[in-house]
């Protein structure tokens, strides 16, 4: 949406819209896809920081601008060229995660006693703003990967799209390439597997409405 | 809350979901650094070379295949022309090898 304004911006400004840049990198032009990257990086970079962890988020930025650039003569203008970067930002995480691991050597960590009771005090926060501010802080984000690293590289995705992200079932399997029921499928698994690492951690809830 | 029987309630599993979501909403924006712009361009225009060179070549390859052709037939044409003669130069050699050792003979005589 904020690179759609900006490109209706620019093209008020006389800034060649996307399917004109793209012509011209297809004809050779290589540096026209530096507006490319200037106009996208910084969707692409959200999405992309929103399903890897911080330190890994330029290289697979990197892997997903460069494959866009490859298959960039496949583009069809029948959706716009966001849509079709954040799809291929969306499989470049998908095969980064499914590299770690297949290199992972460690089994995934259970909750520590640290964890658990900073879930606790999450979950017993009587205002909104304290439940806020705990999930804001470095704890909340090591218990989130924490509980996705139990779940497979495809199951990760899938949950963080519709259960983090709550998009739909369609616009996640177009993301991801794979059908609505198999993201039915993954999304009903994931969440149970969820459930069970709670239950096995005994975390209990507790009312946060302020 | 948890149940007496380790169940969770409703409440109990959208307070954890909550806390996931809002997690998740609050992660750490990620800057991207002129440089990294750098370093995908420059990589977007090695690949570019890479490919123009890979389509000259593609440019190229029927020439080549001509060419490979033209010469495959001169030589198939050398060598039936040599195979050609080969058998009458074959013929000539053992007839005049078989008159040499028949006049032999003769000679002694």
């Amino acid at each position: 949406m904020q690179a759609k304004a900006g490109q209706n911006k620019e093209k008020m400004a006389g800034k060649p819209d996307d399917i004109t840049v793209i012509a011209t990198v297809l004809d050779g032009d290589v540096n026209a896809f530096e507006l490319l990257l200037a106009r996208y990086e910084a969707p692409v970079a959200h999405m992309i920081a929103a399903h890897v962890p911080g330190q890994h988020v330029t290289e697979v930025a990197h892997e997903t601008f460069i494959r866009a650039f490859k298959s960039l003569s496949g583009y069809a203008p029948v959706k716009p060229f966001q849509n079709w970067l954040t799809t291929i930002a969306a499989r470049s995480c998908h095969d980064f995660w499914r590299e770690r691991y297949r290199r992972r050597e460690a089994p995934v960590c259970d909750l520590s006693d640290d964890g658990q009771r900073f879930m606790e005090t999450a979950l017993a926060a009587q205002s909104k703003e304290v439940f806020e501010t705990l999930a804001r802080q470095d704890e909340a984000r090591e218990l989130l990967a924490l509980v996705l690293d139990h779940l497979g590289p495809m199951d990760r995705m899938v949950i963080t799209m519709t259960y983090l992200e709550e998009r739909t079932a369609r616009e996640t399997s177009e993301m991801l390439g794979i059908s609505v029921p198999n993201v039915k499928v993954r999304t009903f698994r994931a969440k149970r597997k969820l459930k069970s690492f709670l239950k096995r951690h005994d975390i209990q809830g507790g009312s946060h409405e302020s | 809350m948890t149940s007496k029987e380790g169940r969770m309630n409703r409440n109990e599993r959208e307070s954890i979901g909550r806390l996931l979501k809002a997690t998740h909403a609050h992660r750490k924006e990620h800057e991207l650094t002129p440089a990294w712009r750098n370093s995908v361009m420059a990589e977007a225009s090695r690949l570019s070379r890479a490919h123009t060179a890979k389509t000259e070549i593609e440019r190229l390859a029927p020439r080549f295949t001509m060419a490979a052709a033209a010469l495959s037939i001169v030589a198939l044409m050398a060598a039936t022309w040599t195979f050609g003669t080969l058998h009458d130069t074959l013929m000539s050699l053992y007839t005049t090898q078989a008159l040499d050792m028949t006049s032999l003979p003769w000679t002694s005589l």
